[in-house]
């Protein structure tokens, strides 16, 4: 039995503008029910008027997931009964979306990988319904927030491919001013359906909601596709049916059954006119694109791949000329650098200053400077903003001892510590460890630790 | 500035017969005092006010203040107009007798035994009155000009987005239209000129590019139906004054035609098909969470209060769109409506159109109660509102001292020369 897991993905993400799809309330967060409006109420009489900066956003997605872009796309009316549904309808598109037919390239683990994407439509959030005990409370704050809807093709057929190309695909949204990307605010949802091919016949659909994070959305599809596998193992059908992601017990649950397909009563909205796309083109290079360029300068495909994931990060490493070692730059960036920038996120990309970073990095190339030298620098030009040519100046020599210092250095170590040689000549080899280590300090980082451990090894040998 | 065409009513005038009102024309008056200067008009009460109510004559809106105000009332206001009062209508304007509201019916002032028409029949009749000079209904089949033929006043319907809807509540959004009554055409024109032109807060309306002064204008050619059939539709007391009428205008040397009648017919069920489902999707706000009166009793229930016609459009709305139904009802409708729509928007290069507005003079309270019989009233004002372009209702005789109108429809956006047209046709009026 041939079994093939298909996963398509339908992704939410809240567009970065200042006001609603359809009215001129603000999208910023505040106390419940302060950004409201006849229309957000869904106020009799009350009409929507489209956003223009919305329709914008939604045009540039279209096109960097190379979508066929509707000039004049259709708003129309999705009729269905939910408390947090203002107007008893949703105002989204059905026959013309604003986009259809795109890609999507990625990699993952390093293979790279194509998705379709089947259509990119704007549509109106709806209200948020809380209930707290025998009551339920609507904050419309939500209602009207600006959406667009990304449909993917059943393309991926493991999850972590469909969390990698989450992870592009938010990196670029962000990049572009599209969407904050932001999972844990719900300003992007990701709804995953899976299914298995047994034999090349689908099974039955089922859709996962609820799920708060990429790695979320990994572990559901996860555990949805083994779950799904052993129904199939032990000759059960899969049901079509909606669950929802249980984070603290680690599992799928149950939501509810569907009995047919809804009814949504699609029809043109009639309260407005076509919805014209304001299509732009730009300068884009996807993550897709950006990890081919860096492995093709000979990064290693784990750190291409942290780069690409922000667009800062990527922006900073590609700032550097040419004749800097693409390989010692991607190891510095993706290494101290971006654990400084974690805890410092609002100096990402701008500290240390590009200048001294370059000087760093080439003093690294020509080996004027030691790794642990460069180490202890880089946390004071980032954060302290020194300047990297007056530390050296206080330090001295920062290059790497020459063979006759490092000889010296070893049989300084040795001659100074004979309770640690002893122990290493009676078998306790681990302790050499502590001896690279007082090397190190003996050295002011100028040792390298390397070469340290051979020589000394070496050395301790002739004693036996 | 305020220049408004002479009126013989007063606003204090107005709330004294508004106070009298027997034909239960209004719903809510004003409590508070007007300016001398102001002139007094009545709102139907599907348009949204602040300082009155708006209850669409249904019991889901019983007592419902809007927070906001229309902007056709908002411009009526700022230009020297005083809101007198809200007005009967068949509830959520589904209706052409005025009686379907939970009000109870509202009266035709020239005979009470009689309905004013509908679905603006209290507007309607408040101009007829003689209470207001003007006032404001809405037109999604005829509402505005059948009411007018009954009660005998002007009842102009306007091009479909050249007068904001923000505030008006949908009934059926791509034909909804505000419309307005009055004595004169001179009032018409300054009422539309006052209310008409773009409103940031409907995305469909605009400004028309052609300016025209108000003035009288002949008709280069006159289209009428097919006068055989028109004959076997019509009373023949308005079918013999409607030939009449036809043989003055050719005496002025207005060529005459006719055009088949075929699209009349039709445009019933083509109407009635993309107003029941668009009055699905409208009232599904009504779902009993936010809007009618709060008990305990379960949210679902509240729908129930709606009244039959309203239910049944609602229900046949969710029939037509659905699936399996939708192609064969809904999407012909629409494709119907386009090609209905090039027809008449081709005939009006032409000419203008000539129609009776109404069969036959205003029949008696509680006497349709058939709803094919009701919608048969829309017979000849269906299809401008397809078509989304202004017609206005003449009155032009009476029988029985009953009233019934002519009606003219031209080409969208040629609202202006239409009531220049209709001066010069106003002439040959009885």
């Amino acid at each position: 039995m041939k079994l093939n897991p298909m996963i398509g993905l339908e992704i939410h993400v809240q567009l970065m503008t200042k006001t609603k799809m359809y009215c001129r309330c603000s999208t910023d967060s505040n106390d419940p029910n302060s950004n409201c409006c006849p229309v957000c109420y869904g106020l009799p009489g009350a009409l929507p008027i489209p956003n223009k900066k919305a329709l914008e956003l939604a045009s540039k997605c279209g096109y960097l997931l190379n979508c066929d872009l509707n000039n004049e796309s259709i708003p129309e009316r999705k009729n269905y009964f939910y408390p947090d549904l203002s107007k008893g309808y949703q105002i989204s598109q059905f026959s013309k979306p604003v986009g259809e037919d795109g890609e999507w390239f990625f990699y993952c683990e390093n293979k790279e990988c194509r998705v379709s994407i089947k259509r990119i439509q704007v549509e109106e959030d709806t209200a948020q319904l809380l209930v707290k005990g025998d009551n339920s409370f609507l904050d419309f704050n939500r209602s009207g927030m600006p959406l667009l809807e990304i449909v993917t093709d059943p393309d991926f057929s493991s999850s972590k491919e469909a969390g990698e190309f989450l992870r592009s695909l938010r990196s670029s949204l962000i990049e572009h001013g599209i969407s904050n990307g932001k999972m844990e605010t719900g300003a992007m949802r990701c709804e995953p359906n899976v299914s298995v091919s047994i034999n090349g016949k689908i099974s039955n659909k089922v859709e996962i909601k609820n799920l708060g994070s990429i790695s979320g959305v990994e572990k559901a599809i996860k555990w949805e596709i083994e779950n799904q596998l052993r129904h199939i193992s032990l000759g059960e059908k899969v049901e079509s049916v909606t669950k929802g992601w249980d984070e603290d017990n680690h599992e799928c649950v149950l939501q509810r059954v569907k009995e047919s397909a809804s009814d949504y009563r699609y029809f043109p909205e009639p309260d407005l006119n076509v919805l014209l796309s304001h299509e732009k083109t730009f300068q884009k290079k996807t993550p897709y694109e950006k990890v081919k360029e860096m492995l093709k300068d000979g990064v290693s495909y784990q750190m291409a791949r942290s780069i690409s994931l922000n667009h800062k990060v990527f922006e900073y490493y590609s700032s550097f000329p040419s004749e800097i070692d693409r390989k010692i730059l991607s190891s510095w960036i993706t290494g101290s650098l971006m654990s400084i920038w974690k805890e410092n996120p609002d100096i990402l990309g701008l500290r240390p200053k590009k200048e001294e970073f370059f000087k760093l990095i080439k003093f690294l190339q020509d080996g004027e400077i030691t790794n642990s030298i460069a180490k202890k620098i880089l946390p004071q030009i980032t954060l302290e903003n020194k300047s990297l040519d007056s530390l050296i100046q206080k330090m001295g020599p920062t290059a790497y001892l020459p063979d006759e210092g490092l000889l010296i250095l070893v049989k300084k170590i040795i001659k100074e510590n004979p309770e640690i040689v002893n122990k290493y000549l009676n078998g306790k080899t681990a302790v050499l460890k502590s001896l690279i280590g007082l090397g190190m300090r003996e050295s002011k980082g100028r040792a390298d630790p390397k070469r340290l451990e051979k020589e000394l090894e070496e050395f301790l040998k002739s004693y036996k | 500035m305020f220049n408004y065409p002479e009126s013989s009513i007063t606003v204090f005038e107005s709330l004294d017969l508004a106070k009298k009102d027997k034909n239960n024309i209004f719903l809510s008056l004003s409590d508070s005092l007007p300016r001398e200067e102001q002139v007094p008009f009545a709102i139907k009460d599907n348009i949204c006010t602040i300082d009155l109510p708006t209850t669409c004559a249904s019991e889901i809106l019983k007592g419902y203040y809007s927070p906001y105000e229309a902007t056709v009332v908002k411009r009526l206001t700022k230009n020297g107009c005083f809101q007198l009062g809200k007005t009967n209508l068949d509830e959520f304007a589904m209706g052409a007798s005025t009686e379907t509201g939970c009000y109870g019916s509202c009266l035709n002032p020239w005979n009470p035994n009689k309905v004013c028409g509908g679905s603006s029949g209290g507007s309607a009749a408040a101009v007829a009155s003689g209470i207001v000079p003007f006032s404001l209904g809405s037109d999604t089949g005829g509402s505005v000009r059948q009411p007018a033929s009954f009660c005998g006043v002007f009842g102009f319907r306007p091009t479909w987005g050249r007068v904001s809807r923000y505030g008006l509540i949908s009934m059926a959004s791509s034909m909804d239209t505000v419309g307005i009554f009055s004595k004169t055409l001179e009032e018409t024109r300054w009422v539309f000129d006052t209310i008409k032109g773009f409103d940031r807060n409907d995305s469909t309306s605009y400004d028309a590019k052609k300016k025209v002064s108000f003035k009288e204008e002949k008709p280069k050619k006159i289209l009428v139906p097919n006068i055989e059939k028109l004959k076997s539709f019509t009373e023949s007391y308005v079918f013999d004054s409607f030939s009449n009428l036809l043989s003055e205008v050719s005496n002025e040397k207005v060529e005459i035609e006719e055009v088949d009648f075929d699209i009349f017919e039709n445009s019933l069920a083509v109407y009635y098909l993309i107003c029941y489902a668009e009055v699905s999707s409208n009232l599904a706000r009504f779902d009993g969470i936010r809007f009618g009166p709060s008990h305990n009793q379960d949210v679902a229930s509240w729908r129930k209060s709606f009244g039959q016609e309203v239910k049944r459009r609602i229900l046949m709305g969710c029939h037509v769109l659905s699936e399996g139904y939708r192609d064969s009802l809904y999407e012909k409708a629409i494709g119907l409506r386009g090609s209905f729509s090039s027809i008449l928007n081709n005939w009006a290069k032409e000419g203008l159109l000539l129609l009776p507005t109404t069969p036959s003079t205003a029949f008696d309270l509680n006497s349709k109660k058939d709803p094919l019989s009701m919608y048969q009233q829309d017979i000849f004002t269906t299809v401008s509102s397809l078509a989304g372009v202004p017609a206005i209702n003449i009155p032009w005789g009476k029988h029985n001292g009953l009233p019934y109108g002519f009606q003219l429809s031209a080409g969208a956006n040629d609202d202006e020369s239409l009531i220049n047209q209709s001066v010069w046709m106003n002439k040959f009026s009885k």
